[in-house]
């Protein structure tokens, strides 16, 4: 009866990106089916017009889009099919999984028409059924106190939602608050940058729906029931902020000095500090690794301030969504040593010149060298570690430097007209409104030379700048006696860290990648994550408050809106049930209690994973949305589809594999066309009795990815030992089943994985 | 001679697909030091450029003149499987460098005092090997026509 | 970091070593055996075509099937581990290694002509070697015994002003595998701190080439004596009595063409030039004659190297 259903199958050619690699005219014609449309955007209007008339003309029961990944578009159609429900409508993934992948266009095009047979098969199994909305907690963590953090809390605060800002350093306020003066190009002018951030700072210090957390950080974190319970680790402070009323009498009397790295090191500051003049909380710190624990700042100390014993703090907090704003860091410039940086006091970073003109900084806004003279010329050197694909440099431009070398550059030269200022660039990059500014600069008599300096060597009293001028063709070494070098922004270290916590994926270079960057700029591939400021790319201060507050609005609409669920999750039927409570005991993700002396499912958390199902001696459970027949559905329609000698390999994964996956296509990176990925709800819904009807209709290999992070990872992992235990004695060869980790930013490891099993593969088919 | 090495010249020709590239002095004054190699932030290797050029001249009959005097490494390699500086060169060594011509003559005094056989003459199994090898990848033929154009003409 | 041998190495002979600077062989073998490294050499193995090669008398495939036939060599007396004396062997037989392994074509070519003339014994599977794993220079084996150096030296070379010259055919050609650095090589620097001294560290053109540049130094000598007369000046500069090495195309520019080059100059350039294994033979108590070969060199060792202080223990 199922076979007599009408199914219409869409062709998207997105622009291209499917059609220049897969034959579609081929496609076309190998498909036996009611309807067959084909669009250049099916996810345009048009293509929603395309298919609803066809769902109408045709009277269509079913859908396949063949398209993009349904991580991209399944909402899109789902929406586009109505009045047909959601669920009868499946998507074949012939861009990420197939087009991106794939170079050979008759291999890639016999792939496409497999997957879309697969498709087709499976949708025929499919039942209408609705999905179910649900509400997540309002509470919001943001991790990260710089400007995008800070601006992001701000937002949802003054929204009313109760935010949470978890700091690593002692105080917030990050970069913005050492770079002294800031830029505008509107203005033409450098204003001060602590009386923009200062305000910004009060504003979030007296809103009462804002909590900071300083010296503190996310060391776990896991997500249950829409809810993120957050481990956040807090270091003692020695010094009680409700009491501490900043006097610095402490500090007068410390004996210990270091370097005062928020200036950059170019200070000393003592052991019990205050980070800068408006740091917040407004209190003083001890750094307990530098303290000698004399006790001398104990005595001085009227308020009885300062508890000299401490121990880091755990503590666990609930909230419903996290912001990502975790920043950068500048590039180590011992990876240039070409540039003497750590060979020459006076070979200094932007950064660094920052804090030497800044009023509050270590010369209290002197520019002087390191013997205390005004420097005669100052060199500026521009793409240090961007636009460099050698090792440890990186390929993106780190976009701000221009503007910042300009600002520094204009700022010298209003103070010292006399000291000679020279950026050597490689393009100088001031889109828009900035090259008003950069006119403004050459006006300002600082001098341009176009070529990257090969290194800075010393001369005498003098450093040499050997350099190509490259419009003029020339070689040229240029005589200075300080250097300041343009470094390259990248990812923090608590960024690295935060996106292996929370499992979001991050680009090559390790900024955490956004799920499109087009039109989700500020969503990460994780529900309920969202990722603003420098953490995502680099970026000025600008771009990172309108990206922070982008992020505060998307956590708004999700909070309003809700979270749609995909129904496919246990379902009671209190008529048989006995509220044994067997499956309470058996689900690992908690979905399950009595509520009413019923057995309640959470939908939220229920992943459908089918464990319960198992172990009801009621059989009073049972999993919406046919996955089983869905699942040997699938099976059959990739291998009816196998050509004589085609190796054809099954790979089952859940959403964060298939994520992964998909990341191989985005990343243009491929493995062999005999790859067939089957995307499963839950990695535990595919059964031994699967696995052994892929190997005896004509499977060669079954792949199984499971997220180690996943509750159910053991399980599975266990299930499969068995599985291979159990083919073995039939037959089968045990090796052709695999098990693997998987994690949606080790794309790359994915696809290596997959090369390997598809080249054992091979071997097992040459040796059998 | 004029030294006006141009990396970016060179480049710049070959996308454009300039010819005359193969016939230019420069691409011959590289020193295959591979600076450009390990620090170009945009991947470019000039030095290699320069070595496919050479070969492509070479290929193309271009540029005989400049391996002519190298040919002495080329015989000493097909016909011994030895590689060694060319003797033709050793007039200007013994005049730039004191005492090294007699200091090769006592070579195999020096060796043995450290223990070490004479310079190895190859036996003649490996030479059978290595001329056989040199003459299927073309090397020989190459050889040759470069020593009968330059010496026609002489 | 790379797994770096200890056994199972050919070590690679050198035809400019063997002719030019004999001690440096001698030296590696003195300086292999008191780190027990388990290495030999073979009769079999022929030069890397190296001069032939950058004069461009080779192309890449004479070069390369010439190296095919000396990995097979390496692979059948059960050494696969290639070690180099000359930068520019390192430099030439990892590229055929890397080309052997990647360019399925080439392969295939110089695999079908030794299949169809009689030397199909020759022949090369993608694979047989790996660049990083079985193709090293001997700084990179001394590197990787590091550890072992102090409880070997004899003489205490520290109050000599030393300097290191690191070739670029070892730093610069295959770049992502170079130990210590390209920018800034220290390879060397790190292996003769082990020996108790400190070297002075950068200076300007340490990492310049030493101006051999292969046909530049025989055919076009004014622009190579340029090149190493800006390296000189500089040595110079910093009064450096030792200058270290670690290949011999830079030692015979540096050691033979110093007199010349001071004459070109104007300037009296003093330093001495050893090879790093001659340098590490030298402080480990090896005998000039027997060991270090000093007859070999231009300038004479004994003009800076007068008398040696046994390490207090």
């Amino acid at each position: 009866m199922r076979d007599d259903l009408k199914v219409g199958v869409f062709l998207c050619e997105c622009g291209g990106n499917i059609s220049d690699t897969i034959d579609l005219d081929e496609v076309r014609d190998s498909l036996d089916v009611e309807f067959i449309g084909q669009f250049e955007n099916l996810c345009s209007l048009n293509g929603r017009k395309i298919i609803r008339d066809a769902i109408f003309d045709h009277d269509l029961d079913r859908v396949v889009v063949a398209a993009c990944s349904p991580i991209s578009h399944e909402k899109t159609f789902q929406d586009y099919v109505k009045p047909l429900n959601p669920y009868l409508m499946d998507m074949a993934n012939i861009r990420e999984q197939c087009s991106w992948v794939h170079d050979n266009s008759e291999k890639a095009t016999h792939k496409a028409i497999t997957l879309i047979n697969a498709s087709i098969e499976k949708v025929k199994q499919s039942d209408a059924v609705d999905p179910i909305y649900c509400q997540t907690p309002e509470e919001v963590a943001v991790i990260g106190g710089g400007i995008a953090g800070m601006n992001a809390a701000l937002s949802l605060a003054k929204q009313g939602t109760k935010v949470t800002i978890i700091e690593q350093s002692p105080s917030i306020g990050g970069h913005m608050a050492k770079i002294g003066k800031v830029f505008s190009p509107v203005k033409i002018a450098e204003e001060c940058g602590m009386c923009l951030l200062n305000p910004i700072l009060n504003e979030l210090v007296w809103n009462e729906n804002i909590e900071v957390l300083t010296n503190a950080k996310v060391i776990e974190a896991e997500r249950r029931a829409g809810t993120y319970n957050l481990i956040v680790e807090q270091s003692p402070r020695y010094v009680d902020t409700e009491k501490c009323i900043a006097c610095g009498k402490c500090a007068e009397v410390c004996e210990v000095e270091v370097p005062n790295d928020w200036n950059d090191n170019l200070s000393m500051r003592k052991a019990i500090y205050r980070p800068f003049g408006q740091s917040y909380p407004e209190s003083y710190v001890i750094d307990m690794d530098n303290c000698s624990k004399c006790g001398d700042c104990f005595r001085t100390c009227n308020m009885k301030a300062i508890k000299l014993r401490g121990h880091p703090e755990k503590s666990l907090l609930q909230v419903g969504s996290v912001i990502v704003a975790t920043g950068h860091k500048l590039f180590d410039m011992e990876k240039r040593p070409e540039y003497g940086y750590t060979r020459y006091d006076d070979v200094i970073t932007q950064s660094e010149l920052g804090r030497i003109t800044g009023v509050n900084g270590p010369t209290k806004g002197k520019l002087l060298k390191s013997n205390g003279e005004v420097p005669k010329r100052v060199v500026m050197i521009q793409c240090v570690g961007s636009r460099d694909e050698k090792p440890d440099g990186h390929k993106y431009c780190s976009k701000i430097c221009c503007t910042v070398a300009l600002k520094n550059a204009n700022i010298i030269k209003h103070k010292y007209p006399d000291t000679d200022v020279l950026i050597c660039y490689t393009d100088v990059r001031t889109p828009g409104m900035f090259e008003k500014y950069y006119k403004h600069t050459q006006e300002n008599e600082v001098r341009f030379l176009r070529g990257r300096p090969g290194e800075v060597v010393k001369k005498g009293d003098n450093f040499i700048v050997r350099t190509e001028d490259t419009i003029k063709g020339e070689f040229v070494e240029i005589e200075a006696d300080m250097v300041v070098l343009s470094t390259a922004m990248e990812p923090s270290q608590g960024t690295r860290e935060i996106a292996e916590i929370l499992n979001v994926g991050t680009t090559e270079d390790g900024f955490i990648k956004e799920s499109h960057p087009k039109i989700k700029p500020v969503a990460t591939d994780v529900q309920g994550i969202f990722v603003c400021g420098t953490a995502q790319d680099p970026k000025d201060i600008t771009d990172s408050i309108m990206q922070a507050t982008a992020a505060a609005s998307k956590v708004s609409e999700y909070n309003y809106g809700g979270v749609e669920i995909e129904p496919f999750i246990a379902e009671i039927d209190n008529e048989k049930c006995t509220v044994c409570g067997e499956c309470i005991a058996r689900c690992k993700y908690k979905s399950m209690s009595i509520q009413d002396d019923e057995v309640y499912i959470d939908p939220m958390s229920c992943t459908g994973c089918g464990k319960c199902l198992v172990d009801c001696k009621q059989r009073a459970i049972t999993v919406n949305g046919n996955i089983d027949e869905k699942i040997v559905a699938t099976i059959n329609g990739v291998l009816s589809k196998k050509r004589e000698g085609e190796r054809m390999i099954l790979v089952f994964l859940d959403n964060i594999g298939y994520t992964a996956a998909d990341n191989i296509g985005v990343n243009r990176l491929s493995y062999p066309e005999s790859i067939h990925i089957i995307k499963v709800i839950s990695v535990n819904r595919v059964r031994p009795r699967h696995i052994r009807h892929a190997l005896e209709n004509g499977a060669d290999g079954i792949f199984i990815g499971e997220f180690p992070g996943d509750l159910m990872y053991d399980e599975v992992e266990r299930k499969i030992g068995m599985v291979k235990e159990c083919i073995s004695e039939m037959g089968h060869n045990p090796e052709r089943v695999t098990f693997s980790k998987v994690y949606i930013p080790y794309f790359t490891g994915l696809a290596r994985k997959l090369t390997d099993f598809d080249k054992k593969i091979v071997e097992l088919n040459e040796v059998e | 001679m004029v030294f006006d090495y141009n990396p970016r010249d060179i480049i710049e020709r070959v996308l454009d697909g300039d010819i005359t590239i193969l016939e230019d002095e420069n691409i011959w004054n590289c020193f295959y030091c591979y600076t450009c190699h390990s620090v170009c932030p945009v991947g470019n290797s000039v030095c290699e450029v320069n070595q496919i050029l050479k070969q492509f001249a070479i290929a193309n009959g271009i540029a005989y003149d400049k391996l002519y005097e190298y040919m002495g490494f080329a015989d000493s390699y097909f016909t011994a499987a030895i590689g060694a500086i060319p003797e033709i060169f050793f007039e200007d060594i013994d005049r730039d460098v004191p005492g090294w011509w007699d200091f090769r003559q006592n070579l195999d005094e020096i060796r043995e005092e450290l223990e070490l056989d004479p310079p190895l003459m190859p036996s003649d199994e490996v030479i059978d090997e290595v001329s056989k090898i040199l003459t299927i990848t073309g090397f020989k033929d190459k050889i040759e026509r470069i020593r009968q154009s330059q010496e026609a003409d002489l | 970091m790379k797994n770096i041998p200890d056994k199972d190495i050919l070590l690679f002979r050198s035809c400019l070593v063997s002719v030019e600077y004999p001690g440096v062989e001698a030296s590696t073998k003195f300086v292999f055996d008191k780190l027990g490294i388990d290495y030999a050499i073979s009769e079999k193995q022929t030069c890397c075509t190296g001069l032939g090669h950058y004069s461009d008398v080779f192309s890449q495939l004479d070069t390369t099937a010439i190296g095919a036939r000396n990995f097979k060599i390496a692979r059948e007396i059960g050494r696969p581990n290639l070690v180099m004396m000359c930068a520019t062997c390192y430099a030439i037989n990892k590229k055929s290694v890397k080309l052997l392994n990647k360019k399925d074509d080439l392969r295939d070519e110089i695999n079908e002509l030794f299949e169809e003339n009689g030397l199909s014994h020759l022949k090369y599977e993608k694979d047989d070697l790996k660049p990083t794993e079985n193709i090293f220079h001997v700084v990179d084996i001394l590197y990787g015994k590091k550890d072992k150096i102090k409880e070997n030296i004899k003489y205490d070379l520290s109050d000599y002003t030393i300097a290191t010259h690191h070739g670029c055919h070892y730093c610069k050609v295959h770049y992502e595998d170079t130990i210590g650095g390209v920018r800034d090589p220290n390879i060397m620097d790190e292996i003769i701190e082990e020996c108790g001294c400190k070297t002075i560290g950068w200076y300007d053109h340490k990492r310049a080439t030493c101006g051999t540049g292969f046909r530049q130094r025989y055919s076009n000598p004014d622009l190579s004596f340029t090149a190493t007369a800006d390296k000189m000046n500089a040595v110079a500069d910093e009064d450096v009595d030792i200058l270290v090495h670690l290949c011999p195309n830079c030692h015979i520019q540096f050691d033979r063409y110093q007199h010349l080059i001071s004459k070109r100059e104007g300037r009296n350039f003093r330093a001495i030039h050893l090879n790093i294994t001659q340098f590490l033979a030298l402080a480990m108590g090896g005998d000039f004659d027997k060991v270090i070969g000093v007859k070999a060199h231009t300038v004479p060792i004994e003009s800076v190297i007068k008398d040696l202080r046994e390490v207090s223990k």
